[in-house]
């Protein structure tokens, strides 16, 4: 199969798709959707974005780079949950997978422009849209997670949502060991 | 196989062109660029350039709440301002006020006024109204803060005037035998106490402060306006005036539509070709889930009027509507 049987595959026949991507041949070719998906999307921050000159190019590095680092740590994360479910996949199963499963998200920007054309009475549906392709997103992810780390179902999505758990956790806990520092500190002093 | 590479192949490279379209069409569309400027789509935040003319949606009863959600109906005084804010920040020169709206509570239609008027001295910003169906008391209050008020001729608009209304239950409640029961810490505390007649001494209290704000609405539209309080306060008796009858007392500017007001602002900010818009009160994710959460099940009800808002918190109101 080549890459654009995989994008074709993935966005109309994901559970066979996906089946076939866990045999972890396609890293280049998921670093390559990657690498095109933060393109698009910093070029569509650039546009939405109310001004010009140097700020946008920054914006546009930015977004670009924030993209690709989001793509690896949430790869990190979803292969150690995933482990922690029963998983069986490596990093390069999740990276693949993820990357794939975010070719739904290549729509957004397109959206964007077309809800400009149409004016502010399309926002609405704008956001309606866009909701349905994140949806469409977490679901691609989910199955991604299923077949690359040959999981059932139930725990794939609990491997999903532990990502959420885990940054919740993780906030809470700086949170608690600032304050918890700051009053320590605080009573010290007086 | 073939037919899903096409597919696939197409998919992607629609997705790219568009938005490559987008960005080439926007980059040649800035009046900086005097090769090419004559490209623009109306009311579009769409590109690179900078946009020319803010536009705020001044829809429904106005009045301070939560932050709206989406679907949600009314004007958010904390909304507006913040909007107003970041338009400053935007450096836009020009803001377009859309304005449908019945009115709404005193504070909040003072608090926009305000802040257009403060926006106006200190940055030089143009505002430009455009009333639509209505745009009565709070809301020509918020108007009046403009350089230049377009309307309809069958524009609803005036009605220049404060409004408090206490019902009296009392009749009712001695029908059904009801009573209520009142320990108060001051003469005045109970003020709009719907179990009991109105005492001389409230009327004369509540009187004066709805005097007071009158007089607060009459001098803002005095000065936005540049008409003399004593005209003002002549054609300010609460009375409504269509967009004809409005123009002929000097209380709007112009009849016209939108895309006239839209002009003249873009005249008066010295914009070549037309105008990029950007619309503030678009819908954001923000919105979205706001509109999800359990608050914004009732809004669009009685329960999001200011009516009840007040009536809710003990609240004496006074309206502009």
């Amino acid at each position: 199969m080549n890459m654009l049987d995989n994008i074709y595959g993935v966005l109309f026949k994901p559970n066979t798709t996906f089946s076939e991507l866990s045999n972890r041949k396609y890293f280049a070719s998921s670093f390559l959707i990657i690498f095109l998906l933060a393109l698009l999307t910093s070029v569509k921050d650039a546009i939405a974005y109310n001004s010009g000159g140097l700020s946008v190019l920054l914006l546009m590095i930015i977004t670009f780079t924030f993209y690709m680092f989001v793509w690896v740590i949430s790869g990190i994360l979803l292969t150690f949950t995933s482990d922690l479910f029963g998983g069986s996949g490596k990093i390069t199963d999740t990276l693949i997978g993820t990357a794939y499963a975010s070719l739904p998200l290549i729509f957004v920007a397109p959206l964007y422009i077309l809800s400009n054309v149409f004016g502010d009475h399309s926002n609405e549906i704008y956001s309606l849209i866009k909701l349905v392709i994140y949806l469409w997103f977490a679901t691609l992810i989910i199955l991604s997670i299923k077949y690359s780390h040959k999981i059932h179902v139930t725990q794939a999505i609990l491997s999903f949502i532990s990502i959420f758990v885990l940054f919740i956790v993780s906030a809470i806990g700086i949170s608690t060991i600032s304050v918890l520092g700051t009053i320590f500190i605080a009573t010290n002093l007086l | 196989m073939k037919t899903d590479r096409i597919i696939a192949g197409t998919l992607v490279a629609l997705c790219f062109a568009s938005v490559i379209t987008g960005f080439i069409f926007q980059k040649n569309s800035n009046p900086t660029n005097a090769k090419s400027n004559s490209f623009s789509w109306s009311d579009s935040s769409f590109g690179i350039k900078k946009a020319d003319i803010a536009v705020i949606d001044i829809s429904g009863p106005i009045m301070y709440s939560e932050s709206n959600g989406f679907g949600s109906s009314g004007v958010n005084a904390n909304d507006i301002i913040p909007m107003l804010e970041q338009i400053k920040k935007d450096k836009i020169k020009g803001i377009f006020l859309r304005i449908n709206s019945p009115g709404g509570t005193a504070s909040a239609s003072q608090a926009i006024y305000e802040k257009i008027m403060f926006l106006k001295k200190n940055s030089n910003i143009k505002v430009v109204s455009f009333m639509e169906d209505i745009a009565a008391s709070g809301a020509y209050y918020i108007a009046s803060a403009s350089d230049v008020i377009y309307a309809n001729p069958s524009t609803l608009t005036g009605s220049i005037g404060v409004i408090m209304q206490i019902p009296n239950y009392t009749d009712l409640q001695n029908k059904i035998g009801y009573q209520t029961n009142t320990i108060k810490s001051g003469k005045f505390k109970d003020i709009g106490n719907s179990s009991r007649k109105m005492t001389d001494d409230e009327r004369t209290l509540l009187q004066n402060l709805i005097n007071d704000t009158y007089n607060e609405f009459a001098k803002a539209v005095s000065k936005g306006r540049k008409l003399s309080i004593e005209k003002v306060k002549q054609l300010g008796d609460g009375r409504i005036y269509t967009g004809n009858q409005a123009n002929d007392n000097k209380l709007i500017d112009k009849l016209g539509s939108e895309s006239d007001a839209i002009n003249e602002l873009a005249r008066e900010l010295k914009i070549d070709g037309e105008p990029k818009l950007k619309n503030y009160s678009k819908a954001s994710w923000e919105k979205l889930f706001g509109g999800l959460s359990s608050k914004s099940v009732i809004t669009g009800t009685v329960f999001d009027s200011p009516e009840f808002s007040a009536s809710f918190n003990k609240i004496p109101l006074t309206l502009y509507k």
